[in-house]
């Protein structure tokens, strides 16, 4: 005869407001196989885990039913509290009374019912419960992390430092990402490119990081601390061991008006080269598309003209297979496209900037050396209109959410023309100005009261060229929404930071969640924000949502810790709720006919042939077995098993249906 | 021959004879019967649907049900303003169950479907269209002006690019025109200030007549009654010289024109600013 504890946990006010809990005690007291059944205003305290080890030892429980919240928030707490009483921890089980009940009903009686309901039949299950012991996997010491932006190459670092070897894979030809392009960073004003740059050096010199640029990851599979990751290497038609990075390539090629992407559109380049001079490695990648030898086999000057012999136009594309224990996901963000946002001037006119646009303008490395030159003519503009909020904060038209960056952007590139072009007129539209962050506020401030930026409370309704110049249409709402129309010379948009644009294929091979926007999204906004919700893959920089630097790079330390934590065991353990192919006595052996529709439909590859010889060695039958490592627990052979031969630990037939009969009593 | 449903509203019936009579004429061309739904009322465009939202609904909903009983599921509304009240009415019909639940013939009206000048031409009958063309405009340099309701709300009309909308430019390529890129085709026109504030009207039409004029335009193609005679009724008040006058043209008239019909017969010689020497000859 089982022995069953029921604890019932008001939660504060949570589960106790809406569910008279005693009774709900009272009611389980009752129940046949019920010893001992109490309510307590927090179960999760210590003195309500201490109520839970005491009845455990006094009433000598057989198993214990915790009506609580969500398994989610404390199963494991729970379960602990029972080990350390010396009861299998999965003999608890957890009756959710808080979000499946009193979160989401107001009537008192008909929530206390549900509760007891709900308690009938977790006690009924308990009771079927078998003791399971966690599984034990090994853990592969290295780590893989994607993306080589600002939060990848901390990542990479921290983890190297660490002690762990590092992949750190970028699909463009160059580490750097975004930060790269940036002129000078809030709210100092330093130059981006210098305290970047020794980073990538640090990244590329580092012993145990090993750089993948111009690469992608293909397919991954494992689970944590054994991940099998695929790396496309992308052909670079050149060979990264000859060349040395001389520039006699890029200077020679003849095809040389493609627009730079690193320029965003502002600047030109040729078929070879690097992105930027400081391109970490300092070796260029022909773009196949626009190369003259590609496209129509003539030219080839790059490969007469290398000293090394280093050109290959023959290069193919390499796969190699690679096995990490944990991954960070660094991928990044992008800025909201000009021809998202059609109201201003048609989402196409040359002296519309985006703010990376403007970036590139202000850069000394950029297309213009860093003097404010409007694209269209090249002319020095005297005002420019900074439009704030440009897609974001807009639920009609662009996305709903706050990007964050754009206040503290749009300040400094007020701040960087007034330093630039002396005597001119920079006005800032903002719905308002939101500067939360380390000397933020001062920075906004000194834009206001040392570099005279005007700032207007308006939103820009429409933009549109006239004469060579912009109109902005606004309203100013600090002055009775009086209807102004600036001419401007030039104008920036604070373009909205959106998810890259492959976001949801990239998470799809991860298995990771994202939410409606494409933010790839943490295992819990508030306590776990650097985990995702598959063990051993963690998030770093604005894939996650729009961060400044500072904030990518401290998620970045974090990811990396996580990862190192990850590191430091020995082994892994895993709840064993894996599934198990029946065993009979001989002549049976199992109920298992050998049929493998549960191979073909196991997302895990988990399923083996095992093959049952008698002792001269004859093939007596085969059946399907479980790789105990590999099942990832989803049932979903269970569900197709034609005579019930698999079941999952932790969830058999036996239980789920004791659990639904008792609902139905 | 095809049956259209087919709703005037009250300009169609008075000041905009011509976008009525044009229409008319094309939809023979085409071989569309446009059915006039019995006994129709007004669409609840102009105070209406400011004062009582469910008031306005109901008459077009009412409309919506007439249309039904003659056994019509589409809707043809020229009119810009008609077009949005009976599409905001059979949207609020489908996402509203309160609105539904307050009339009596709701069930099933939000299937009645309103069609708009624009997407009938653009999406209905383009092809039958195409053939139809013996006259192209040869190179007329058109500022296609939508105003502010022939695509707006965007979740009513289902247009997603309303700041920057190509439909009628699309239409006008057909017809062998040449659309000018510019500036103020979704400005508002001033509608509604028409009696109580004429020089908000007046200052809003010279923008739009000096952003076509800049934009190189030779008329203006609108599909609104609204639109239509802020522009072609007002360019002498807003200090435009007679020779300077853009004529306004509604894009029906256009696509009559291109398809060889008489200019009489389009209603084109009932305009304000004439059209003659920018349409040029009848018969070329």
């Amino acid at each position: 005869m089982s022995r069953i504890g029921v604890f019932i946990c008001h939660c504060g006010e949570n589960i106790g407001k809406t569910v008279d809990c005693a009774r709900v005690a009272e009611a389980a007291r009752q129940l046949p196989g019920v010893a001992y059944a109490v309510d307590y205003r927090y179960t999760c305290s210590e003195p309500g885990q201490a109520q839970i080890r005491n009845a455990i030892q006094e009433h000598k429980l057989t198993g214990v039913v915790v009506g609580a919240c969500s398994p989610r928030m404390h199963e494991k707490t729970f379960r602990k509290t029972c080990a350390s009483a010396g009861l299998n921890p999965y003999l608890c089980e957890i009756a959710n009374l808080r979000e499946q009940c009193s979160w989401v009903h107001a009537d008192r009686e008909q929530a206390t019912r549900k509760a007891i309901d709900i308690v009938r039949s977790i006690v009924a299950r308990v009771q079927r419960n078998t003791p399971l012991a966690p599984i034990r996997v090994p853990v592969t010491r290295r780590a893989l992390v994607i993306g080589g932006g600002i939060a990848g190459i901390q990542a990479a670092l921290d983890i190297a430092d660490g002690g762990t070897e590092v992949i750190l894979v970028e699909r463009s030809p160059s580490l750097g990402g975004h930060m790269a392009q940036l002129s000078e960073t809030f709210p100092t004003l330093d130059c981006s490119q210098c305290i970047l740059t020794p980073r990538m050096v640090e990244a590329a010199s580092h012993p145990r990081i090993r750089l993948e640029t111009y690469s992608e990851v293909e397919k991954i599979e494992g689970y944590v601390g054994n991940f099998e990751v695929t790396i496309r290497r992308k052909a670079r038609s050149v060979d990264l061991k000859k060349c040395t990075g001389c520039g006699t390539c890029w200077q020679k090629c003849p095809q040389k008006k493609l627009p730079s992407d690193f320029d965003e559109g502002l600047g030109l380049r040729t078929a070879i080269g690097i992105p930027f001079p400081q391109a970490v490695p300092n070796k260029p990648v022909i773009d196949r598309a626009s190369c003259i030898k590609f496209k129509n086999g003539r030219c080839g000057a790059c490969q007469k003209l290398c000293p090394t012999g280093a050109i290959d136009y023959n290069q193919q594309d390499e796969l190699i297979a690679e096995k990490v224990g944990a991954i960070v996901v660094a991928t990044g963000f992008q800025v909201l496209p000009k021809d998202q946002l059609p109201a201003y001037a048609d989402g196409d006119h040359p002296d519309v900037l985006t703010g990376l646009q403007f970036e590139r303008l202000a850069s000394a490395s950029g297309p213009t050396a860093g003097e404010i030159r409007r694209p269209s003519d090249g002319k020095a503009p005297q005002t420019v209109v900074f439009v704030q909020c440009a897609g974001s904060r807009d639920r009609e038209k662009g996305r709903a959410y706050c990007s964050k960056i754009c206040c503290m952007y749009t300040a400094k590139h007020a701040m960087l023309y007034r330093h630039k072009v002396h005597g001119g007129r920079a006005i800032v539209l903002c719905m308002d100005v939101r500067t939360p962050g380390k000397g933020y506020d001062e920075f906004y401030r000194r834009a206001v009261e040392q570099d005279g930026v005007i700032y207007l409370r308006s939103r820009a309704a429409r933009i549109y060229g006239e004469d060579g110049q912009l109109i902005v249409q606004a309203a100013d709402t600090l002055n009775g929404g009086e209807r102004i129309d600036i001419k401007a010379d030039m104008v920036v948009l604070a373009s909205a930071a959106v998810p890259q644009a492959d976001v949801r294929t990239m998470a799809q091979k991860l298995g990771i969640g994202y939410d409606a926007d494409g933010w790839l999204s943490e295992a819990h906004p508030k306590l776990r924000p650097v985990e995702t919700n598959t063990a051993g893959i963690f998030l770093a920089g604005a894939c996650q949502g729009p961060k400044d630097i500072p904030e990518s790079v401290a998620q970045a330390s974090a990811a990396a810790a996580k990862a190192l934590g990850l590191f430091a065991a020995s082994e892994l353990q895993r709840d064993p709720v894996v599934a198990r192919v029946n065993r009979q006595p001989p002549p049976l052996f199992s109920t298992c006919i050998g049929c493998f529709t549960c191979a073909a439909a196991c997302p895990y590859k988990a399923i083996e042939r095992e093959e049952i010889r008698d002792r001269q060695g004859a093939l007596i039958k085969q059946v399907a077995r479980v790789n105990r490592s590999l099942c990832q627990g989803c049932g979903t052979c269970v569900s197709l098993c034609r005579n019930k031969s698999i079941d999952l630990d932790g969830f058999t037939d036996e239980e789920v249906f004791s659990a639904l009969e008792a609902l139905l009593e | 021959m095809s049956v259209l449903g087919y709703y005037p509203g009250c300009s169609l019936s008075s000041s905009a004879s011509e976008y009525d009579r044009s229409l008319r004429a094309v939809a023979g061309q085409l071989g569309v019967e446009l059915r006039e739904i019995p006994d129709w009322v007004c669409c609840g465009a102009t105070s209406a649907h400011a004062i009582d939202h469910e008031a306005a609904l109901c008459l077009a909903a009412d409309t919506l049900a007439k249309a039904r009983r003659a056994g019509l599921a589409e809707v043809l509304a020229p009119c810009a303003m008609c077009y949005q009240r009976l599409a905001t009415a059979a949207h609020e019909l489908k996402h509203n169950p309160g609105i539904a639940a307050a009339l009596d013939e709701a069930p099933g009206l939000e299937n009645i479907k309103p069609v708009s000048v624009l997407g009938w031409l653009n999406h209905g009958v383009t092809d039958a269209l195409k053939s139809k063309i013996t006259r192209p405009l040869a190179s007329l340099k058109v500022a296609c002006y939508y105003g502010c309701l022939l695509v707006r709300p965007p979740k009513i009309t289902g247009i997603q690019q309303v700041e920057n909308p190509q439909q009628m430019e699309q239409l006008v390529t057909l017809l062998g025109g040449q659309p000018v890129r510019w500036s103020m085709a979704t400005e508002c026109c001033g509608a509604s200030f028409a009696l109580s504030q004429k020089s908000t009207v007046l200052r809003q039409g010279r923008r739009i007549y000096d952003a076509a004029r800049r934009a190189g335009a030779d008329v203006f193609c609108v599909a609104c009654p609204m639109c239509h005679s802020n522009l072609d009724l007002r360019q002498g008040e807003m200090g435009i010289a007679a020779k300077a006058q853009l004529p306004v043209i509604y894009l029906t008239q256009l696509t009559g024109w291109a398809m060889g019909l008489a200019a009489a017969v389009l209603g084109l010689d009932k305009h304000f600013v004439p059209t003659a020497n920018a349409l040029g000859k009848e018969k070329n």
